[in-house]
């Protein structure tokens, strides 16, 4: 008896472990790897002096306070936006909705192009401005989806008490949305933390990031303690990040829904006014500007006088070749460490690392650690859609694991009672009822492989050069014709994203 | 007794190791370059060598090359340091005089490095925006700090562009060591605009390109008005030929390499007239060849400077503390 339970629970154990071997060593093997490749080269007696220097304290501070104020307000923005856009019913809301996510998902290079208008602003303000651009949809659609669950049986009930307005939303709804708002806010937080081409851009490299710092402590000046210390305070925040929003990472899935009431006439026009000129404007002049006969016409073209190895339509399909390979390692290894860590979820802090680290420093590491025998992977093509499935997995993590832990535990346990197995409990019963999650995360690992572009300029090589990676190519060199030809794949990557954004966002939810 | 795995697990587990078994026998092939018949050039992104171009190579020596671009020039120079133990490739193509002592110092070549091909930093102005503003246009370095021009120019941060940096070295050269600050202290006085890229500066806010922004004079290349000839057969911009900075691009011999004789053979094919004349129409650069002629289009609109200053600065021993000084005026 004594024997039995103790081999079960090895059984149970030894599970787990195996479960865990996978994702373990991928994550292992294609990022702590190369990352603590680059990161060993760069330990020196100096290591810690360069915290001090003016230079990297600035990049620091100025990291920090701007993700601070960008979350504030996005969320300041929001949080009314997701509440008319998925608490309340009106003509067109669903586009709206859409069309918030493309520049969330769209490669920040077209971001910039979009958002030039911005550009006669004060420095600071137009990288506030178009951090919100980009990351305003992270916080309607996160805390959206949760609000628009909520049982309306609750708002009637507080209603009888007279709790009406703000004071309902205060007292009813927040506490509900609280883990939702905490999830979203944190990734918009990482986000601006991170981002690069919108510092770099608006801030004319006059300002720096932790970012743009290591990507120029690396590139230009081979300055390795710098990059490998800033390295080490990026994931220092990532994981702090991490633990404060731990709390929130349970969401509530779809389960809707009768339908939401309809919205004041006020309401739907500031929604749509808002939205027509902070997201439909820049978005349609990059389209304006790119969707013309003489421009499709030069994209079969190798630019002006030959400047591209492969035409835009060949980039595009190793582009689509890439995020399929890395969307699918992504979404296997992600699933598996959702699904393992109900039980453990500080265990995903080591697969959400990857969001906080600068995909340069990656690159680099990737270089050192896989030149020669036995994996020679930097001299492959499958490098680049390995550092972005690697990149992709935080995001089928965090996605999977939320709407996962929302599930009320017995279902499965009483499945197993009855015999069912581990794949089994999988297919009929969990993955039907996160379905959204799962397209969500299907769609997102897709986009954010498609617009990866910090590895992929400095691992693809000549023929498998990405979209990205040619568009910058193109408006890297003088003439019309490479100008109008970066716009026309700038508008054929808005119109691809907003169709994945549409087709993965359709349909409604099994109950 | 057998520990089970849950199945769910194991078909996730053959599913990984297919894909990961694929990635490793799809890069297996590339190891292979140590053959006397292989030779891997790694280049910067810019530089363009065509298909046709290597075929011809191949039909010559029977060598097969695979090219390997690694990002920007600066970049490409940093990962050579970086994986000189387990070099990249064979020779390197496109280190410019701003990084080559980088390359030379850390001992990534062998031998000498030959210059190949190169290009002028200079400012250009938009002639449409000058006409119409009935101003004359700017002709020197000199210009740009007086009245007339104030908030006219544009050019990149030399912190985060090469074109920046060649830029503030043709400054250093210009108005030596006591100078050059005082002249970006009076830059700055008569509203420069700082850009982080070439792409910035020139699309976004030079007048004179497809962009259309609204700054006239732009810090780019005296090649680029080449591409600015509009309908009428005329260039819609020009460059100041005075007071530009030269790049030179080279090709060397990487430490390590086990083809020597295969990439010298390249290194001559690079030199070759007929590569030579391909250089201006995919490169945007001049040969180093004197005995190809350039395209009419740059014949006529982008000759080369011809008094380029600022050959003689090492420009990566004072780097940083140019970087330094000039970070301290726009920071």
């Amino acid at each position: 008896m004594d024997l039995d339970l103790r081999l079960a629970k090895l059984r149970r154990v030894s599970a787990l472990l195996g479960g865990w071997l996978i994702p373990a060593g991928f994550i292992g093997l294609l990022f702590y790897f190369p990352l603590g490749s680059i990161l060993l080269l760069g330990f020196s007696g100096e290591f810690l002096g360069v915290l001090g220097t003016p230079i990297a304290v600035a990049a620091i501070w100025f990291t920090l306070w701007q993700a601070v104020v960008s979350v504030a307000l996005a969320l300041a923005i929001g949080l009314p936006l997701s509440y008319l856009l998925y608490r309340r019913r009106f003509f067109g809301s669903a586009f709206l909705r859409n069309l918030m996510l493309v520049p969330f998902v769209t490669p920040t290079i077209v971001v910039v192009i979009a958002l030039q208008p911005l550009r006669v602003l004060p420095t600071w303000m137009a990288i506030l401005a178009a951090n919100l651009f980009l990351n305003l949809a992270v916080i309607v659609r996160g805390v959206g989806s949760s609000w628009q669950s909520l049982d309306r049986n609750l708002d009637d009930a507080a209603r009888l008490d007279g709790a009406n307005g703000w004071r309902l939303i205060r007292s009813i709804h927040v506490p509900v949305l609280r883990s939702a708002i905490l999830s979203s806010a944190s990734l918009v937080f990482l986000y601006c933390a991170t981002s690069f081409a919108i510092v770099l851009s608006f801030g004319g490299g006059q300002i720096q990031s932790i970012e743009t710092l290591t990507y120029y402590s690396l590139t230009a000046h081979l300055d390795l303690p710098t990059a490998s210390v800033l390295a080490l305070v990026q994931t220092v925040i990532t994981v702090v990040v991490f633990l404060l929003s731990r709390r929130g990472d349970v969401a509530v899935e779809d389960l809707s829904l009768s339908a939401a009431p309809l919205a004041s006439r006020f309401s739907v026009f500031a929604v749509w006014g808002f939205i027509a000129v902070a997201f439909a404007l820049p978005i349609g002049q990059v389209l304006a500007r790119g969707l013309n006969a003489q421009a499709f016409d030069w994209l079969n073209s190798l630019g002006a006088r030959g400047l591209l190895d492969i035409t835009v339509w060949q980039a595009l399909a190793n582009s689509l070749r890439n995020s399929l390979i890395a969307a699918s390692l992504a979404l296997v290894v992600g699933t598996l460490v959702a699904k393992l860590s109900t039980r453990r979820p500080g265990l995903r802090l080591w697969f959400v690392l990857p969001l906080g680290v600068s995909s340069v420093m990656l690159g680099f590491g990737y270089l050192v650690a896989f030149g020669g025998e036995p994996l020679p992977l930097r001299s492959s093509w499958m490098v680049v859609p390995l550092v972005q499935s690697v990149l992709a997995t935080p995001l089928v993590v965090r996605g999977l694991s939320a709407a996962l832990d929302g599930l009320p535990r017995e279902l499965a346990e009483s499945a197993a009672t009855a015999g069912a197995s581990g794949w089994q409990i999988w297919r009929m019963i969990e993955l039907p009822l996160i379905a959204i999650a799962f397209k969500n995360a299907v769609a997102l690992a897709l986009l954010v492989s498609i617009g990866e572009f910090g590895s992929a300029a400095l691992l693809s090589y000549g023929k498998q050069a990405t979209l990205p990676v040619v568009l910058f190519r193109l408006i890297s060199r003088p003439g019309e014709q490479n100008y109008s030809m970066a716009m026309a794949a700038a508008s054929l990557m808005i119109i691809f994203v907003f169709a994945v954004v549409t087709l993965t966002s359709a349909g409604k939810p099994k109950n | 007794m057998m520990l089970s795995i849950p199945k769910v697990s194991i078909r996730i587990a053959s599913l990984f190791a297919a894909v990961t078994l694929t990635a490793i026998s799809l890069t297996g092939c590339s190891s292979s370059s140590s053959l006397a018949s292989q030779l891997t050039v790694v280049v910067h992104d810019s530089v363009v060598i065509t298909d046709a171009q290597l075929a011809e190579f191949t039909k010559q020596t029977g060598i097969e090359v695979t090219l390997v671009k690694a990002g920007d020039a600066g970049a490409m120079t940093n990962k050579l340091v970086l994986t000189k133990d387990q070099p990249i490739g064979d020779l390197v193509y496109g280190i410019d005089n701003t990084f080559a002592s980088v390359a030379t110092s850390n001992n990534v070549i062998a031998g000498d490095l030959s210059a190949i091909d190169y290009g002028d930093v200079c400012l250009n102005y938009d002639k449409t925006w000058f006409a119409s503003h009935e101003l004359a246009a700017p002709t020197s370095l000199d210009d740009l700090i007086k009245s007339d021009y104030q908030g006219l120019t544009v050019v990149e941060n030399p912190n985060t562009s090469s074109t920046g940096l060649g830029f503030l070295a043709a400054s250093v050269a210009q108005y030596g060591d006591a100078g050059w600050q005082t002249y970006w202290r009076a830059l700055k006085n008569n509203d420069v605009k700082i850009d982080a890229g070439w792409e910035d500066a020139y699309y976004t806010d030079f007048s004179g390109s497809s962009g259309k922004g609204n700054y006239p004079i732009v810090l780019s290349y005296s090649s680029s008005p080449a591409d600015e000839v509009r309908d009428n057969g005329e260039s819609q911009t020009a460059a100041i030929l005075g007071g530009c900075y030269r790049q030179t691009e080279y090709a060397g011999v990487l430490t390590g390499t086990k083809n020597l004789g295969g990439a010298k053979k390249f290194i001559e094919f690079l030199l070759s007239d007929k590569f030579q004349a391909s250089i201006p129409g995919s490169m945007y650069m001049y040969p180093v060849s004197k005995t190809v002629s350039l395209p009419d289009s740059w014949a006529q609109f982008a000759p080369a400077a011809d008094q380029p200053i600022g050959k003689d600065l090492d420009v990566n021993a004072n780097r940083a503390t140019w970087l330094k000084a000039w970070t301290s005026i726009f920071g």
